[in-house]
């Protein structure tokens, strides 16, 4: 249990570094587009984060979202970049998408666990499946700009 | 002493978080988004309804016909709702989603903050009860300890004597 407990952080706190990332993404962007998309994904992130809060209540699990140093570094390049980049929705997608596979690698990695409950793996599941569907769509708004 | 005070202040506190918590979920959330939507529609009625009777008198005593007048505001109302449709479709499609997304979140983050705060409470509950039985079970053995040592002493008295 202690083990599916720091499972769940560790996948708690990549979501809580992409909803924190996303929003400052979408705060350095003008065009409205673009802030509505990020924006989005920020919401969808933190969906993520209280949906799997709220499975692991039956097996009595309580975690607390932190962000990581990472996390932190990553919004501070991030706004860094937009601030000297003349491409700056490209700067932006670049980042966020490295965030991104961080997640997935997490989101695998836990979920090559065996001892995963059936109902939260399919929770995982799905959420690394929309989290897939985010870096296709960055990447190809990417190929667009 | 203090550790059982501050055990049921700890207690009190998160009791008085669940309480907040129902609060703003069923009443006050449900009231001011009432309040809210009431207002922003009375301001609206009533700026379409003034700006309807400008246009309306203005119109009339230019053309000097109630109906021509009519016809026309009508026509502009009808034109510049649907400019408005076609304009801001995708925007008021899009704040409403946001609107109905950012709800659900909210409601998931309210049930799951009062889950905490109440399996919080439960913990403290179960720690208090664990130091209380911890302490009992200390002082059971400070009196074995004296008691041993009273019968120990004895034994050397008798021997001695």
């Amino acid at each position: 249990m202690k083990e599916l407990k720091s499972q769940l952080t560790e996948i708690v706190n990549i979501n809580t570094d992409s909803y924190k990332g996303y929003e400052v993404a979408a705060k350095n962007l003008n065009e409205t587009d673009y802030q509505a998309m990020f924006n989005r994904l920020a919401q969808q992130r933190k969906l993520f984060i209280e949906d799997l809060k709220q499975e692991i209540r039956d097996y009595n699990i309580v975690v607390d979202p932190k962000s990581s140093y990472t996390g932190f570094f990553n919004r501070t390049w991030l706004s860094t970049k937009a601030l000297f980049s003349f491409d700056v929705i490209e700067s932006v997608i670049d980042t966020t998408i490295i965030g991104e596979q961080k997640a997935v690698e997490v989101y695998t990695s836990v979920l090559k666990d065996e001892d995963i409950p059936g109902n939260l793996k399919m929770k995982l599941n799905n959420q690394l499946y929309l989290i897939k569907g985010a870096i296709h769509q960055l990447n190809k708004i990417e190929k667009l700009v | 002493m203090k550790e059982i005070i501050d055990h049921i202040k700890a207690i009190a506190e998160a009791k008085t978080k669940v309480i907040k918590l129902e609060l703003t979920d069923d009443g006050a959330k449900f009231s001011s988004n009432l309040i809210f939507s009431l207002m922003s529609g009375l301001g609206l009625f009533l700026i379409t309804v003034l700006l309807s009777i400008v246009i309306l008198t203005s119109l009339s005593v230019y053309f000097d016909s109630y109906i021509i007048g009519s016809a026309i505001t009508f026509s502009i109302f009808t034109v510049s709702l649907g400019l408005c449709y076609v304009f801001l479709k995708d925007k008021i499609k899009q704040s409403l989603t946001n609107k109905v997304y950012q709800n659900v979140i909210d409601k998931k983050i309210n049930s799951n903050q009062k889950f905490e705060a109440v399996k919080k409470i439960e913990d403290l509950k179960i720690k208090y009860h664990e130091t209380e039985v911890l302490n009992k079970v200390e002082s059971m053995i400070t009196n074995i300890e004296h008691s041993t040592n009273a019968v120990t002493s004895i034994a050397h008295l008798i021997k001695d004597s």
